[in-house]
């Protein structure tokens, strides 16, 4: 079967964590629990490719520490992935900032063009945005195609992970 | 002595020499000859029994010899000779045939051959105990280590890595291995984590062999890492967080060993001490929105203030003054009552409304059909503010793009945004001087309100905080808040509030606002 890495890379208590348990084991706990180093979690997924094509592919996922002045994310941990899940907080605008950060950090690792995705997770608490999700998804770059996500509520959780996996399958950058 | 065997006849052939005979008959010696001496067989007699003390003699009368003939090696017969005798003996139609042959040289061979096989053997020995020691040690320490927490891994000279004895269980669930398969793990995949780390551990020891890495670094960690694994502890279908950190140790023998750690107890307060700092700050990044939002209200609270205090004071002052007589008394008195009411009633209100304030300040129009127009505003407030410039003798107007210029933001804000530009402007403008308001479009969807005044600038040390609160210019009258509701507004409608010194001398602050187009 196809394996793929996957990093999720943000700021810390943007919810990384929790989009990875409720995409891999569908729970969810309001809980703030801090990753340090990486976490590792796998999640076997079908996707249709453009072609109609089914395809199995097992999704390494790479729930990397949340950067800040406390831990730095070493750069071997960006090494082979096939794909990147930037996560960002709504309710923090400036964790946007720190995410599309990171990315140029692990993009430049991966020597490579991979596909990279943004989640502007905490959709469930949108009444407490700083900045409406309209006007966020407004200053990112479109081909990190970013989308609300909630972690809490579960919406556009799997989308997001099987949008990605179709990506890397597809090769896209 | 009978017809000889061919196959005996060969064996004489090859090379034999000082070769002696007996023939027995009935357990008498018929016939005895040749190198009796070399073969000590002075004591054989014709006519006689063997005797007794012969170490053949038994061998050849024992038993009645068939076809098959009876073969004694190396044969040490004469102690005081260095010769050995082999000896053959078959019986024929009743005689029984003994040869004697000279087996010095085969026995020497043999000797030589049997005293290297058993040094082979002896050093075969020593090795398989070092090896079994070896065993023994390395088992001792994996389970001295095991017991610890830890697990090794030896590099092998192939590349992979193996540990020296059986492994913990949780090292087997990490590791992935089934029943019965080989232990080893080979680095470099980078999709697993631990593969990874033993690819770079492989450099690493590679480095210290070739004397390319640092000599003082004897060690090189991992990060510690988190697996979801089955639960070892046997519960079926369950998962549970499991910690590790891995440590590749160059030995000083050029061997490469990882120990990897299972993390528990010290992963857990790091993570607490980790958890607990986390905690601290985004409670303060919570507090110290909070607190700008309420620094920007306390500013518009205390602006909306200052009017009716203003004319209370004055009505005191003319009081105090003793030049007023009774019906101008009796008037400042209700026009100070009426000032202190309206603050009483601005209070109540500031005090209703302040939770609505606090959301207003999130909320703009970004529709282009209702969004406020920069270029009117800018005018409407330049014309509230001519008069306090005609006092100043400051000239102010506005330049640039005629309008419409719709932007995102909320009109009455974007007026307080240029009002508080164009006082901080007047502060600084020196008398006889022209303030600037410029507004242009700009490419990329922004619009542009610039505004310029020829006075000293901001000074370099200040610059860099001069859109922070409590910064002031160096000009008395102004709170320090001004400037940063300012950056505060603009940046919340997704703008931005510069400075820069202005050409030709001055200060040029400039507000970037995203224009409201269809598009958005």
């Amino acid at each position: 079967m196809i394996r793929k890495k996957i990093c999720l890379l943000g700021s810390f208590a943007v919810g990384k964590t929790s989009l990875v348990r409720r995409f891999v084991h569908s729970i969810f706990s309001e809980r703030y629990h801090t990753t340090v180093g990486v976490k590792i979690d796998k999640k076997t997924v079908q996707v249709r490719i453009d072609d109609g094509t089914l395809t199995e592919v097992s999704l390494v996922i790479w729930d990397v520490q949340g950067e800040d002045r406390f831990q730095s994310i070493p750069t071997s941990y960006y090494r082979g992935s096939s794909g990147l899940l930037l996560v960002a907080d709504g309710t923090r605008p400036t964790t946007l900032d720190s995410a599309i950060e990171i990315a140029e950090t692990a993009a430049e690792c991966i020597g490579k063009d991979v596909p990279q995705r943004l989640l502007l997770n905490k959709g469930d608490l949108v009444a407490k945005w700083e900045i409406p999700a309209p006007e966020l998804i407004r200053r990112v770059d479109p081909a990190l195609a970013p989308r609300v996500t909630s972690a809490k509520t579960g919406a556009s959780v799997d989308e997001a992970f099987r949008e990605i996996a179709r990506s890397l399958l597809m090769g896209e950058a | 002595m009978g017809p000889i065997p061919e196959a005996i006849q060969a064996g004489l052939i090859a090379g034999t020499t000082k070769l002696a005979w007996v023939v027995l008959e009935g357990g008498i010696v018929k016939g005895v000859g040749g190198a009796v001496s070399y073969h000590a067989l002075t004591d054989v007699q014709a006519g006689e029994g063997l005797p007794d003390d012969a170490p053949w003699a038994a061998a050849i009368t024992a038993e009645p010899l068939s076809g098959q003939p009876v073969e004694l090696k190396a044969l040490t017969l004469n102690a005081d000779e260095d010769f050995s005798s082999d000896i053959i003996a078959w019986q024929l139609e009743g005689v029984t045939n003994v040869l004697f042959f000279d087996a010095s040289s085969t026995a020497k061979l043999l000797g030589a051959t049997m005293q290297r096989a058993n040094a082979d053997a002896l050093l075969r020995d020593r090795l398989a105990g070092a090896e079994r020691m070896r065993r023994v040690e390395r088992r001792s320490r994996g389970e001295a280590f095991s017991a610890l927490g830890y697990e090794l891994l030896e590099e092998g000279p192939d590349g992979a890595f193996r540990p020296p004895a059986e492994p913990a269980s949780w090292l087997v669930t990490l590791c992935g291995w089934e029943p019965g398969e080989a232990r080893v793990v080979d680095p470099g995949d980078p999709v697993d984590y631990l593969s990874a780390f033993l690819g770079d551990a492989a450099a690493y020891f590679r480095g210290v062999r070739e004397g390319t890495s640092d000599p003082e670094q004897r060690s090189y960690s991992s990060g510690v890492w988190t697996e979801i694994l089955p639960d070892s502890r046997g519960h079926d279908a369950e998962f549970r967080d499991q910690s590790f950190q891995a440590h590749a140790l160059a030995l000083t023998d050029g061997r490469g060993v990882v120990v990897v750690e299972l993390k528990s107890m010290s992963l857990e307060e790091m993570q607490s001490t980790l958890q607990r700092q986390r905690d601290a700050e985004l409670s303060y990044e919570g507090l110290s929105h909070e607190m700008q939002v309420k620094d920007v209200l306390l500013h518009c609270i205390v602006h909306d203030l200052r009017g009716p205090l203003a004319s209370l004071v004055g009505a005191f002052s003319l009081l105090e003054s003793g030049r007023l007589d009774a019906l101008d008394q009796k008037e400042t008195i209700e026009m100070g009552l009426r000032q202190a009411k309206r603050q009483d009633e601005m209070i109540r209100h500031v005090l209703d409304v302040f939770s609505a304030e606090y959301e207003a300040l999130r909320q703009y129009d970004d529709d282009p059909a209702t969004a406020p127009d920069a270029v009117t505003i800018a005018r409407e407030t330049t014309q509230r503010q001519k008069a306090a410039y005609q006092a100043a003798g400051v000239d102010l107007v506005v330049t640039g793009d005629a309008g419409p210029l719709p932007v995102i933001g909320t009109a009455d804000r974007l007026e307080r945004v240029i009002a508080n530009l164009i006082g901080n402007a007047l502060r600084h403008a020196p008398k006889g001087s022209s303030v600037e308001v410029d507004l242009k479009a700009m490419p990329g969807g922004t619009v542009v309100v610039s505004v310029l005044d020829r006075g000293p600038g901001v000074p370099e040390e200040i610059r860099e905080r001069l859109f922070r609160r409590f910064v002031q210019g160096g000009s008395a009258g102004a709170a320090g808040l001004g400037l940063f509701y300012v950056r505060m507004t603009v940046e919340r409608w997704g703008g931005t509030a510069d400075y820069a010194p202005r050409e030709g001398g001055g200060a040029a602050f400039q507000v970037k606002l995203r224009r409201a187009t269809l598009s958005t």
